[in-house]
């Protein structure tokens, strides 16, 4: 990680309202401004409310959440990728894909041009007119990373975005996810229970132990991204990465 | 799916019901089961219909019931919702009208049938009025229930792509995601404001319920058949118009 970062989570404590135990305690992570980070750790560790507390969503009883961006009208700094898809079922496909462009300083043709790119991209063109209950779990997820992508985010928040879509289009949401990343530049902090995907996908990956919630292993990807698909060396990564977590569980 | 013939055994035997129903009717009258003069005959009624069409009472009082349920419907159908959903959403004005929805929530809408007598004479305001109450009260506790039921999981969706002020979460989140409960208790509105109008109306306001009233005075039991099929005819109609509208708001739903 060379380049400034542009998420700063610092010190941050967190106790949800009526639980005896913080979920952490004093958690810090810096994020870079075109990095990919991949958080894993064991189920309930706490990643989810990471993303929630770096996307805005709740507000940490202390410690300070920083975006190193300056706000542009014509995007949203940052974009949350929920982990149950999360679609508006009254919104068709189209309009749920909109939210977030709602308000954003674009004309009604930019717009319209932005959700035909973004459906596009996960594969979903002719489903725009859709309502969610027309869809597959694998389908709502792929519209949620759209509704993401739509607004062009300085940071992309993804909790587990593809746990429920098959694998082929996983591997190919995968590749696309990549292309995307290296074209716009933005950052991504990248939620998954899947270590081979983490090791594919990130630069840095995170390994989350809980009790509180801290990071028990951090691993670098120095593999080239033309070449990981294949790479031996990939392996290697994420057996590093597996050991850690057995070790943590 | 539902295949024809499957569909034409389905028809066949709702007339069935309607036939059995009016044989009965007919066996009653003819073998006097219950005291003469007291049973109507199902056959005189198409007759007794003709008559009161002709004598011009039929048409006005129907057109003055529809004042009464329109103005009464809306009325308390609106303020019903906007109260509902201000208490819902508003805590303190929750707080403030808590005691008072209370307090009045129990007075059946006929019991405001003296006052509304005696503030607005007999006129249609005061079937309106009447007839708002009822519809009020269903329309508002409708809509408290729906809004306060609103999975949070939305307001978070909403707040996380910045429609997170009070303006856009009920617009996108609030109004649509409660609509089904509150369309629920329209379509109980429709219905109750019928019952509270015929009622009303039995109580002196010109129209149905009064037509039917000074028919029962006189014997003629015919006649109150008559009205009382026009009721079931223009309460089917607005259902049906009301599905219409439903159908086409919650148009998402499975
Ligand atoms: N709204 C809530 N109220 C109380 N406790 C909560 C709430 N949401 C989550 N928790 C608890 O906080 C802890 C962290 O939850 P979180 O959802 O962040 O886990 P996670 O790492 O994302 O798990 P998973 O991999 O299963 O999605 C868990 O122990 C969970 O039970
Ligand atoms: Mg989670």
């Amino acid at each position: 990680m060379t380049d400034k970062p542009v998420v700063s989570l610092r010190n941050l404590s967190f106790t949800y309202p009526g639980a005896t135990s913080p979920v952490f305690r004093d958690f810090s992570l810096s994020v870079g401004g075109s990095e990919f980070v991949a958080i894993v750790g064991g189920s309930g560790v706490g990643k989810s409310t990471i993303l929630r507390i770096a996307s805005g969503l709740i507000k940490a009883e202390s410690g300070t959440v920083e975006i190193a961006i300056a706000k542009e009208p014509t995007r949203r700094r940052r974009a949350l990728v929920f982990q149950d898809g999360r679609l508006m079922p009254w919104r068709t496909v189209a309009q749920n894909t909109a939210l977030g462009l709602e308000g954003l300083a674009l004309s009604e043709a930019e717009k319209t041009r932005r959700i035909a790119d973004v459906l596009a991209l996960v594969n979903l063109s002719d489903m725009a007119d859709r309502w969610p209950h027309q869809l597959s779990g694998g389908q709502v997820q792929r519209i949620g990373i759209a509704r993401a992508l739509a607004v062009k985010p300085d940071v992309l928040l993804m909790d587990e975005p593809f746990s429920a879509v098959d694998a082929m289009t996983r591997r190919h949401l995968q590749t696309e996810l990549v292309r995307i990343w290296q074209q716009s530049g933005t950052a991504i902090i990248f939620v998954t229970h899947d270590i081979d995907e983490a090791a594919f996908l990130a630069d840095r990956i995170i390994v989350m132990g809980d009790s509180p919630a801290r990071i028990v292993n951090e691993t670098t990807v120095p593999v080239d991204r033309d070449l990981r698909r294949d790479s031996q060396d990939l392996s290697r990564y994420a057996d590093s990465v597996a050991g850690a977590l057995d070790f943590q569980i | 799916m539902i295949t024809g013939t499957a569909h034409l055994r389905r028809v066949a035997l709702g007339v069935a019901g309607l036939l059995t129903f009016l044989l009965l009717w007919k066996a009653t009258e003819s073998f006097e089961w219950v005291r003469r003069g007291t049973m109507p005959d199902p056959l005189l009624v198409p007759a007794a219909a003709m008559d009161e069409l002709r004598s011009g009472r039929f048409l006005p009082a129907i057109g003055s019931s529809l004042i009464h349920y329109f103005w009464g419907l809306g009325l308390g159908t609106v303020m019903g919702f906007i109260v509902g959903a201000l208490a819902a959403t508003i805590r303190s004005f929750d707080d403030f009208q808590r005691y008072l929805a209370r307090v009045l929530r129990p007075i059946p809408p006929l019991a405001w049938v003296v006052f509304a007598i005696a503030w607005f004479q007999v006129s249609h305001a005061g079937a309106a009025f009447v007839i708002s109450i009822g519809v009020f009260w269903v329309n508002y506790f409708a809509t408290y229930t729906a809004v306060q039921n609103v999975d949070p999981r939305y307001y978070e969706l909403a707040k996380a792509f910045g429609q997170g002020n009070y303006l856009a979460r009920s617009m996108k989140v609030t109004l649509p995601a409660a609509m089904p409960g509150v369309m629920g208790g329209v379509r109980t509105g429709v219905g109750q404001a019928w019952m509270t109008l015929i009622a009303a109306e039995l109580l002196g306001v010109p129209g149905l319920g009064q037509e039917m009233n000074s028919a029962a005075g006189v014997g003629a039991y015919e006649a109150v058949v008559v009205y009382m099929l026009a009721i079931s005819a223009v309460y089917a109609l607005s259902d049906i118009l009301f599905a219409t509208v439903e159908g086409r708001l919650l148009r998402w739903r499975p």
